[in-house]
């Protein structure tokens, strides 16, 4: 009884943790690769540069 | 802005990945090479350990390890291939979500592989603990920073906890791998000291060289060197397979020498597509290596199997003979035992009638001394014919011949009629016989009459014969579709030693120091023939001196 017991509480435990896994995943997914929020770091003397070599 | 981050993009001359994984942006075939090996043998090493044992917790706990390796590296391999900086920020997060994971679950993994049962629930929480941060803050800047366009490097700007704290809770599982397999290694008996040695080597090993990259990566920005990094698994895999074949801990020998045919297989391969020596000799030195190790544990384990095979094999054809030579003489007993029984039978059926005739002066007054002698040679007789009759039996038994005569009858009224007849000798020993049962027509069973009122006397017989004093309770009674018959006396009772071998052929038990006169085959044939009416028959016993129950149970008439 007490092995069942430990069992279901066991299947619980990893069952929250996979889900609270998964919400992080798709918050993630949502946040980088649907709305794109994230600042990107750029080299601006090779922009500068691309821009002087096509004047 | 915009125009700015297209600009750096195309004068990065970016190539776009196919299918996630493959493009030019991976600059050389070892990162092809390390991350499919890797990624191919950590699969098998873990679905062929499930596969062989569903049930354990460890193979369940391995699979879950070596999926999401194979995830990450497969993410891993992703990020080196892609020019799509949301799949970059989005694949690295994910690497920093299961790196975590994969050391908590060697944790989880040692301490089962160790105990062999699961830990408690308390400790799991306890394990899961470090990780929650992470997860829960994983979509944060406190993760990731932002994109790296500067040097087309194409990196994630990693935040306060992927560069710090991811790594101080891989030190603190470290740390718990280490203090556990200390104390557990100074408990344990010698062979457990080597398991546990093992194992420990090998997922220290395995992290370690997983962590070396990364933080090497982290630190320095250089990710070039993390590849080697991925050349532990094949480590951790080859002490994973040394620990299948030396201490047969998933007992899959075989699926072990499968999994290392197929690597080495896979490594030959690799070698063919690899343009640069330099690499060809960094690949061949580790091929070397694996085959050194596991080669030689598998070549160790091959020799003992075939000896082993060999030996079985010389049994297995002397049990044949012996077991032939047996078959003969058994059949030899059993037409032996049906002939003299049958013999036996005529003479003594003449000494039972005319020694009866003699008692009831069929010959005329014979004076009482002479009667006396006469009585115990009836008396004899009797006895002799019940013991011919239990090997006229088992010899029809194990021929095969025993003819059951089916037909409908109430238990309980021949227990009740055996019990009354049975009653006097009780009586004369001092016993009190009792007698309960359901109404007749609740206990009518389907069988052969005559053999059941034979076992129903044995029961009844045996344990007035066994008991010195108190009480001998007969029941019938109907139970959920079953008529149960059972007595319970007050007699010697038995250990469990005797009661597992009472219904065995020429059991005799404690019984035989009581009385001489049994032939031990009284208990064995009527289990046969209740078995034969598809019915059980069992003993209780407390133990020695605390009586027993034997019983029986058939299905009732509907």
């Amino acid at each position: 009884m007490q092995i069942e017991a430990s069992n279901k509480k066991s299947k619980k435990l990893f069952s929250i943790f996979f889900l609270v896994v998964m919400i992080s995943i798709v918050a993630t997914y949502y946040r980088y690769v649907i709305i794109k929020d994230f600042e990107i770091t750029t080299d601006q003397d090779a922009f500068n540069e691309s821009l002087l070599e096509n004047q | 802005m915009e125009t700015l981050i297209q600009t750096s993009i195309n004068l990065c001359q970016w190539d776009t990945a196919q299918l996630l994984i493959f493009s030019d942006n991976v600059f050389g075939t070892l990162i092809y090479y390390s991350h499919f090996f890797a990624l191919i043998l950590s699969l098998i090493v873990g679905i062929f350990v499930f596969t062989s044992n569903r049930e354990s917790l460890t193979s369940q706990i391995l699979l879950f390890m070596t999926v999401i390796f194979s995830l990450w590296v497969f993410f891993d391999l992703v990020l080196w291939a892609t020019d799509n900086s949301s799949f970059t920020m989005f694949f690295w997060s994910l690497e920093i979500l299961i790196e975590p994971m994969i050391y908590g679950a060697s944790v989880y993994f040692l301490y089962v592989f160790i105990n062999k049962n699961d830990i408690k629930t308390l400790t799991k929480i306890l394990l899961i603990l470090p990780i929650l941060p992470i997860i829960i803050l994983l979509p944060t800047k406190l993760t990731l920073l932002g994109f790296d366009l500067t040097n087309c490097d194409r990196n994630a700007v990693e935040g306060f906890l992927s560069t710090y704290y991811t790594y101080f809770i891989e030190i603190l599982y470290v740390s718990w791998i280490f203090v556990l397999s200390i104390v557990k290694y100074i408990k344990a008996v010698p062979e457990q000291k080597r398991q546990i040695f093992f194992i420990t080597l090998g997922i220290i090993l395995f992290l370690l060289s997983f962590s070396f990259g990364n933080i090497i990566g982290s630190f320095t920005d250089d990710w070039v060197v993390g590849q080697l990094g991925l050349f532990g698994m094949p480590i951790f895999a080859g002490f994973l397979a040394y620990m299948i074949v030396r201490f047969k801990t998933f007992n899959i020998k075989l699926l072990g020498a499968q999994a290392l045919v197929f690597a080495l297989g896979f490594l030959v391969l690799a070698v063919a597509f690899i343009r640069n020596i330099e690499n060809v000799k960094l690949v061949i030195a580790f091929t070397l290596l694996f085959v050194l190790l596991l080669g030689r544990a598998l070549i160790k384990s091959v020799r003992k199997e075939v000896m082993q095979r060999e030996q079985l094999q010389i049994l297995s054809e002397q049990l044949f003979d012996a077991n032939e030579k047996l078959k003969g003489l058994d059949k030899l007993k059993t037409e032996f035992l049906s002939l003299a029984s049958h013999q036996l039978r005529s003479p003594l059926t003449a000494m039972k009638g005319y020694s009866s005739m003699l008692m009831e002066g069929d010959f005329g007054e014979i004076n009482p001394k002479a009667k006396e002698a006469v009585e115990r040679i009836f008396q004899s007789t009797m006895n002799l014919t019940k013991i011919v009759e239990d090997f006229l039996n088992v010899s029809k038994i194990e021929a095969g011949g025993m003819k059951y005569e089916m037909g409908t009858f109430s238990l309980s009224e021949i227990a009740r009629d055996m019990s009354k007849d049975l009653s006097i000798t009780a009586g004369q020993k001092g016993l009190k016989l009792n007698f309960e049962s359901d109404s007749d027509t609740d206990c009518t069973v389907n069988g052969d009459r005559e053999k059941v009122r034979q076992v129903v006397l044995n029961f009844i017989d045996n344990s007035i014969k066994y008991t010195k004093e108190g009480t001998v309770n007969v029941s019938v009674k109907k139970v959920s579709g079953k008529v149960i018959f059972s007595v319970k006396d007050t007699g010697m009772g038995m250990t469990p030693e005797i009661k597992a071998t009472l219904f065995q052929k020429f059991a005799r038990g404690d019984g035989a120091r009581m009385n001489t006169g049994g032939s031990g085959l009284g208990l064995y044939l009527a289990k046969e023939i209740i078995e034969a009416h598809k019915g059980t028959v069992d003993v209780e016993s407390d133990g020695p001196g605390k009586g027993s129950n034997f019983h029986f149970e058939l299905d009732t008439i509907k």
